[in-house]
């Protein structure tokens, strides 16, 4: 867990809602991302990002002090942005593509790494399925462990490791055709 | 999983460096006003706070011990007087007879997912809202059991696992898919008038 964060939930619990408030800006901006990706609005991932942090506040008392909280309200927050599109009947901004339709083919050449920069990734992550792509964001640019990962996803070890693993040479092939 | 050769690695790695520094859109500054402003202070129950009190190490004498374990003892019967519900079967049967009353056709829904720890029913009978529908444990079917009170028509659904994991009904006959990669069951209430159970 983040330092300091059980004793911030355990003041949260007690009636310090100030306390709840270093919670959210401090996770504010990988929330609030993860809604424009997914709706493509900044309105719409404004009002989603709010309707993240109020349910996990009002679902506080559930959560586990000793684990994580950014994989929990990440869960929350993906689960919340699932339910809108589908009230909705928009499909999010990449549709989902089951792991067996998800070829990847390895391409040895070995000059890409001199030729990509920043943006071109960025482009090439809107590209991927929304768990390839956020599998990705949450390991490389969250930083979280592989396991956090895989209990932000709802994966298996294994099967997040598979999911980076795959969600990387698939970033790669897309780089490659850019 | 399979060996990735050297200069593809090479690549992955740089591509992981760069996924790193992307730079995210700002957050409007409104956000976190219009959180705190709809959230209220939290009140801890006596119990949660005397726990969390038990588990900061504190100096203990063997005189303060003997009242500080009767009241711990005390508080574990008070504790279980308060917190004892009746068994899951006869949560079921109230429920079932709720939905009598009130003119519904009752539906139950079964898994078998003996390893999750909680189970909710999502669906269109609630417009998908995040709030789903508690499932029961049967201890003695080793089934996870939901009550659904529904008008006549056409419904789609699917099972929450653990609050994060969605799944289909593997005992409906119909399903579609979400969209998102995943299926959603169908339940049909027809012209019963009373009890029924899952079709």
């Amino acid at each position: 867990m983040a330092s300091g964060e059980e004793t911030l939930v355990y003041e949260i619990l007690s009636g310090d809602v100030d306390s709840y408030a270093l919670l959210v800006k401090r996770y504010q901006k990988p929330i609030y991302n993860l809604m424009l990706r997914m709706t493509g609005s900044e309105q719409d991932a404004l009002d989603l990002s709010q309707e993240t942090f109020v349910r996990a506040y009002e679902k506080l008392e559930k959560f586990d002090p000793s684990a994580s909280f950014f994989p929990w309200l990440y869960t929350m927050g993906l689960n919340l942005a699932r339910d809108f599109l589908r009230r909705a009947k928009r499909f999010p901004m990449e549709s989902y593509e089951p792991e067996d339709n998800f070829p990847v083919d390895i391409d040895q050449d070995d000059r890409l790494a001199e030729k990509i920069d920043g943006q071109e990734v960025l482009e090439g992550l809107q590209t991927l399925p929304v768990d390839y792509r956020e599998a990705l964001l949450l390991r490389f640019h969250e930083g979280l462990s592989v396991s956090e990962v895989a209990s932000a996803l709802g994966l298996s070890l294994s099967a997040a490791k598979m999911r980076i693993h795959r969600g990387l040479l698939k970033l790669r092939q897309v780089l490659q055709e850019q | 999983m399979e060996k990735t050769p050297v200069n593809v690695e090479k690549d992955l790695r740089r591509i992981a460096g760069l996924i790193a520094d992307i730079r995210y859109a700002e957050p409007p500054e409104s956000l976190a006003e219009k959180v705190l402003a709809n959230i209220k202070p939290k009140k801890m129950t006596f119990f949660k706070r005397l726990w969390r009190r038990l588990r900061t190490p504190v100096s203990v004498s063997p005189l303060r011990l003997l009242p500080a374990g009767i009241s711990v003892l005390a508080l574990f019967v008070l504790a279980f007087t308060l917190l004892w519900r009746p068994p899951e079967e006869r949560v079921v049967t109230q429920r079932i007879s709720e939905g009598a009353d009130q003119g519904l056709s009752t539906v139950m829904l079964f898994l078998d997912r003996p390893d999750a720890k909680d189970v909710e029913v999502i669906g269109s009978f609630n417009n998908w809202s995040q709030e789903g529908v508690t499932m029961l444990w049967d201890k003695d079917r080793r089934l996870w059991v939901g009550v659904l009170h529904l008008k006549r028509g056409s419904y789609e659904y699917a099972f929450r696992v653990n609050n994060r994991e969605i799944v289909a009904d593997p005992k409906a006959i119909l399903h579609r898919d979400d969209g998102f990669g995943h299926q959603n069951s169908i339940l049909i209430i027809g012209n019963g008038n009373g009890n029924e159970t899952r079709i």
